[in-house]
């Protein structure tokens, strides 16, 4: 099963759904994903404005991660709908649209996907539990010099648990 | 159309600039001239805009320049030393970042796409964790604390030992120092018990981010702290006198004598800001080595101007790390001189010698070489102060342990072996054992440092010096992306995200406070699910005149030796400009003075 973060990329689920999200004071429960795609390059105008609507998208209580991808002309938000059953301040999608127009974004509403979104399985939990990307190395070793010392050591610990169940010392 | 040329240009016309703010005022003909010594991405004050950034050179100073098509032309002191700016840049490499980020997304919109990402360079050096944002002081440049009617942010232990699991999981290198913050984080009424969690998750080094105040004055609360894992205090500590550290000046001798009953170290932070407290850095060191039993370290702390602020005000009080460097010399009358500073990742030799030699990993302090720098004093038998570079050749070291590692490259485990000790050998040439304090054996330590790599071989380093470090945390105007993405000291949150200090603090809008929002309880709520508490009972208030009259006051002030006063020290006083209620200025040479003689009994 993958998941996908906010960035709108998809990984592998890293984690079972929170255990008790009472106790932990989780604030939203299920809420919305909305992309927008397709959307035009001139509007968008270049990585940095990009990145500058990403923060202003953010400045909003009721978006809880904001993405804006200018290759991709897409603009991905996790946000709280007004039927989300939390306290927290909420958006609505029509406001999400109006404040893109007022940015400058026109968007097509052939090209929004919208979808329920579950904070807690899908962003909280994969959160605490990401994925490993790539195994580093120590300094003046290779991956493969290290992968190798790694088994010797894994070997030796092997044994050593061994001679420990045998009574060995 | 503006180019926004033209403000920077009549900045320049005004009169009588005074030297330290003429970059401040050249016109923009002139700042284009200046030698360029990098690019960067940055912002732009106003609008977030990513921007380049131009590092350049003009006269002594290192200054950034930055264009927002809509906002004009910002200029800003980077760092107030060139020729220390290139040595310090020498040192810096890239580490390691997370092998398990959250995010994989490059980070193409840094350093709006936090969280952390895997195109972050460092491993997580020192963990924050905010446990409460309520604090029983309502200083007024701080924006840490709720203020009346404002939500309580403030994660239960379950939280809170979720968040320290998270650090402990990061690969390659977990997060190994823990620093419990707030807020004011003894006010949260578990925080014995997150303590003890704090060392069941496995951290070594737990640290407390406190005024000190509620130790001092609850002396059981540092014995508790302690026992359950408490390393070191990291107090806040603006000066000396009570003018430039109004925050805790009449605690701090409650506050020493409760850490020395329980035996936990303090560092010593002093925030930098010029036209407040510059004057005293010389003195705030000699009140370190006055109290060297207990205090490990002073972390000097240069202003980080977040939020917006008058420009002249800004220019003012705008200090940076060479510049607070500099006043040091200056204070201490060169027995504390620049050249013995050196940028952090200077250390990344020792750490990098030690993982060649051994396949395994070790802390790395990789992080951007202007972010921070530090030195080592020892506080001799006879009272000299000795900054490790007057009897260890410190470049000499770092060439050595390189060449190491080059060496050590493709070779098996007994020649690496060989190799490091042909190095470990030759450290002892780089000891000029005539001028080492008296009381170490600098080789020693260092060889148990190289060959045992761990802390408690570092703690044991740490107790016999006093270390002088400098963290100058970036605001709006200084903003440099290439030190973000290699910050080491980040905040981990309660929704799973790690945050490096300077997206956390310079865009709170957007992480500190919106993620605190998310997990806090309303005031109205809070009080209903605390019936007992009411906002003004949690301030702390001061009796001065019965803080000032009691003896350990008069001890701890009264009877500071003045160390730089010393023969052996170049015999000239540090605390003579310090006004102190009740202790006279001459009181404290007068005692460096007795402190020669008893030396000369001693002696005799």
């Amino acid at each position: 099963m993958t998941t996908e973060n906010a960035s709108g990329v998809a990984k592998a689920d890293g984690a079972s759904a929170e255990q008790s999200t009472s106790a932990i004071n989780i604030p939203y429960g299920m809420i919305k994903r909305i992309e927008f795609n397709n959307l035009k390059k001139e509007e968008l105008i270049d990585i940095p404005h990009c990145a500058r609507l990403q923060y202003r998208l953010m400045l909003h209580d009721a978006i809880i991660k904001a993405k804006v991808e200018f290759v991709k002309r897409r603009i991905s938000v996790i946000y709280n709908h007004p039927e989300a059953e939390n306290k927290k301040p909420k958006i609505s999608r029509d406001e999400l649209i109006e404040f893109l127009k007022k940015e400058g974004i026109n968007v097509d509403a052939s090209n929004i996907a919208e979808r329920d979104y579950d904070y807690v399985k899908e962003f909280y939990s994969y959160a605490f539990f990401p994925p490993e990307i790539r195994h580093s190395a120590p300094y003046g070793w290779t991956r493969e010099e290290y992968a190798k010392i790694q088994e010797k050591r894994n070997r030796k610990e092997k044994a050593k648990k061994g001679m420990l169940i045998f009574g060995g010392k | 159309m503006s180019t926004g040329k033209e403000h920077v240009a009549e900045a320049a016309k005004g009169p009588d600039v005074p030297e330290h703010l003429k970059p401040y005022h050249r016109t923009m003909e002139e700042i284009e001239k200046m030698p360029v010594i990098e690019e960067t991405m940055t912002v732009c004050p106003e609008c977030k805009l990513i921007i380049k950034g131009t590092i350049y050179k003009d006269g002594d100073n290192v200054m950034i320049r930055k264009y927002c098509p809509e906002h004009g032309w910002f200029l800003e002191k980077y760092w107030e030393d060139y020729d220390m700016y290139m040595k310090m840049r020498g040192y810096g490499y890239n580490g390691r970042g997370f092998d398990n980020p959250n995010y994989l997304n490059a980070g193409e919109n840094c350093p709006f796409d936090c969280g952390i990402c895997e195109r972050h360079k460092t491993h997580t050096g020192l963990a924050n964790v905010v446990v409460t944002n309520r604090c029983h002081l309502s200083c007024w440049y701080c924006f840490f604390y709720a203020k009346e009617g404002e939500p309580i942010y403030e994660p239960t232990v379950q939280q809170i030992r979720k968040i320290f699991d998270n650090l402990r999981s990061a690969k390659p290198i977990p997060a190994n120092a823990i620093q419990i913050t707030g807020g004011e984080p003894t006010m949260h009424p578990e925080i014995v018990e997150i303590v003890k969690q704090a060392k069941e998750a496995g951290f070594d080094q737990v640290q407390l981010n406190t005024t000190g105040i509620n130790l001092g004055m609850n002396p059981d609360l540092a014995v508790k702290l302690r026992k359950a894992g408490v390393s070191t205090l990291y107090m806040s500590f603006d000066g000396v006198s009570p003018r430039a550290n109004p925050k805790n000046h009449w605690e701090i001798p409650h506050i020493l004598d409760a850490a020395r009953k329980a035996h936990i170290g303090i560092v010593l932070v002093p925030t930098v800001i010029r036209t407040i407290n510059e004057q005293e850095l010389g003195a705030m060191i000699n009140f370190a080595l006055d109290n060297i039993d207990i205090v490990r370290a002073v972390n000097f702390q240069p202003v980080s101007l977040v939020g917006r602020m008058p420009t002249r005000m800004r220019q003012q009080q705008r200090i940076t790390i060479p510049g607070a460097i500099k006043l040091i010399e200056e204070q201490t009358h060169g027995a504390i001189p620049k050249d013995a500073w050196f940028s952090v990742p200077y250390v990344g030799g020792i750490s990098k010698f030690v993982e060649a030699l051994t396949g395994k990993f070790q802390y790395d302090l990789s992080i951007h070489f202007a972010c921070g720098a530090g030195t080592y004093l020892f506080l001799d038998s006879d009272n000299k102060i000795i900054p490790i570079t007057d009897f260890v050749d410190v470049v000499g070291l770092e060439e050595l342990l390189q060449k190491a590692v080059n060496s050590m490259e493709g070779k098996n485990g007994i020649q690496r072996k060989m190799i490091a000790m042909k190095a470990l050998l030759g450290i002892n040439g780089l000891i000029n054992k005539d001028k080492q304090p008296k009381s170490v054996n600098f080789g020693k330590l260092l060889y148990s440092i190289l060959t045992k790599h761990d802390f408690s071989s570092l703690g044991a380093f740490h107790m016999k010096t006093l270390f002088l470090g400098m963290m100058h945390f970036q605001d709006d105007y200084t903003y440099d992306i290439h030190r973000v993405e290699k910050c080491d000291i980040h905040y981990a949150m309660p929704d799973g995200e790690v945050l490096p200090f300077c997206t956390f603090n310079v865009f709170p809008e957007v992480y500190r406070d919106k993620i605190q929002r998310q997990y806090s309880i309303p005031a109205e709520e809070w009080k209903k699910m605390h019936p007992d508490w009411n906002y003004r009972a949690d301030k702390y208030m001061r009796n001065v005149k019965l803080l000032e009259n009691d003896p350990l006051y008069q001890k701890t002030y009264g009877n500071m030796i003045d160390y730089f006063a010393l023969p052996v020290n170049g015999g000239i006083p540090v605390l003579d400009k310090i006004s102190i209620p009740g202790v006279s200025k001459s009181m404290n040479v007068e005692k460096a003075a007795e402190a020669v003689e008893v030396e000369k009994e001693k002696g005799k």
